[in-house]
């Protein structure tokens, strides 16, 4: 059963059509379409195309976040740059044909990120593809509570006994001889 | 001996300084924020985390810049809960967020007197001044001067927006916690 699904934002729609089930999941895809407002820009392809996209923008978005303007590239396909401080500059260069170039600013660049984040939300529309965001990240859990402390230290400990019980003991310092103590003189009167 | 939960170790300090951050330029978004703070907290059932106005002062209170600084402890589910009320906040004043950048683009530009958004440009002129308040009120005296601190104002407005949608709290969450480890 042919399916198609739009996700509409102010400044881009994404459009999806696959191939689904009776359910209604969309399961393969045949194609996608992004068009941007601003200037009519249309990006149209398929799977591949569409996780590269998706990709460069999550690793994009996530690393403007975090106030860095430069990515390294997921695929020569795909580029997502920084030209200046408001504007962002998507250019797609397929194997065949001119490259399409879209320059967004923070706003529109939101929107199609967003427009995406939808679309891998969708459990009716390609549940394999979800928000793929880099590496989680894993807190360390700190030793408090744990044994471990205590071991190394009775460990250290040992070893420090060890180390110095091997040491020869140092002969003992020779006693100086006894200064003789000045007697007191009364004072003549 | 009882093992600590991973939920229940301490965030480790610029986390609690930008989730204290985001939240003071919420403060400066909207007069009722704390209000919507807490009715937030209750709305997203996180009351177990953080259960009054309180708790959530002493937790705001473990940013190092505070006045009122705390040596109290921000939990990692605490502080997941906060991911949430900021997400869920941002995403309620999305439409205003999209304007206040749009402004702050169209203003470096110099757009703002030929396209006659002078309008829009006073809302964003009174969120960062708020803003700058709200700093000089809550927390220890800055190196930062005021323009800095403006600029401080409208990085935050970018955290809000790209936080503000559908997978904004996971967004969020990532981005406070990359190079944090």
């Amino acid at each position: 059963m042919r399916i198609e699904r739009t996700y509409t934002l102010p400044n881009c729609t994404l459009s999806v059509a696959g191939i689904g089930g009776v359910d209604q999941v969309m399961t393969i895809l045949t194609g996608f379409e992004f068009t941007f407002q601003h200037d009519h820009t249309q990006i149209r392809g398929g799977r591949e195309l569409l996780d590269t996209l998706l990709k460069t923008v999550n690793i994009y978005t996530l690393a403007y976040q975090r106030g860095q303007e430069q990515i390294t590239p997921v695929s020569p396909t795909v580029l997502l740059e920084a030209e200046g401080a408001d504007l962002h500059r998507l250019t797609i260069q397929l194997p065949e044909g001119e490259p399409t170039v879209v320059t967004l600013n923070t706003v529109q660049l939101f929107d199609l990120m967003e427009s995406m984040d939808r679309l891998c939300a969708d459990p009716q529309t390609l549940p394999d593809l979800v928000l793929d965001l880099p590496a989680p990240v894993q807190f360390r859990k700190d030793t408090t509570g744990g044994v471990m402390p205590a071991i190394s230290g009775a460990f250290a400990l040992l070893a420090t006994a060890i180390a110095l019980y091997t040491l020869p003991v140092p002969p003992p310092k020779p006693v100086p001889p006894r200064q003789p103590v000045p007697e007191q003189v009364s004072p003549r009167n | 001996m009882t093992e600590t939960r991973l939920e229940d170790l301490e965030c480790p300090r610029g986390i609690r300084m930008e989730l204290d951050y985001l939240l003071l330029a919420i403060e400066a978004l909207d007069f009722e924020a704390m209000d919507a703070i807490l009715d937030c907290l209750r709305y997203l059932e996180l009351s177990d985390q953080i259960p009054n106005r309180v708790c959530l002062w002493r937790l705001r209170n473990t940013n190092p810049l505070r006045r009122n600084y705390q040596r109290g402890k921000l939990t990692i589910s605490q502080a997941k809960a906060l991911v949430k009320v900021i997400a869920t906040l941002a995403n309620r004043v999305n439409t205003g967020l999209r304007l206040l950048v749009t402004t702050m683009q169209q203003m470096r530009e110099g757009k703002i007197e030929v396209l006659g958004l002078q309008q829009n440009q006073a809302f964003l002129e009174e969120y960062l001044r708020r803003f700058v308040y709200l700093h000089h009120q809550r927390m220890r005296e800055s190196p930062l001067g005021d323009e800095e601190l403006k600029s401080l104002a409208q990085d935050l407005l970018l955290q809000l927006l790209f936080s503000s949608g559908t997978a904004g709290e996971q967004r969020l969450w990532y981005s406070l916690t990359a190079g944090d480890q």
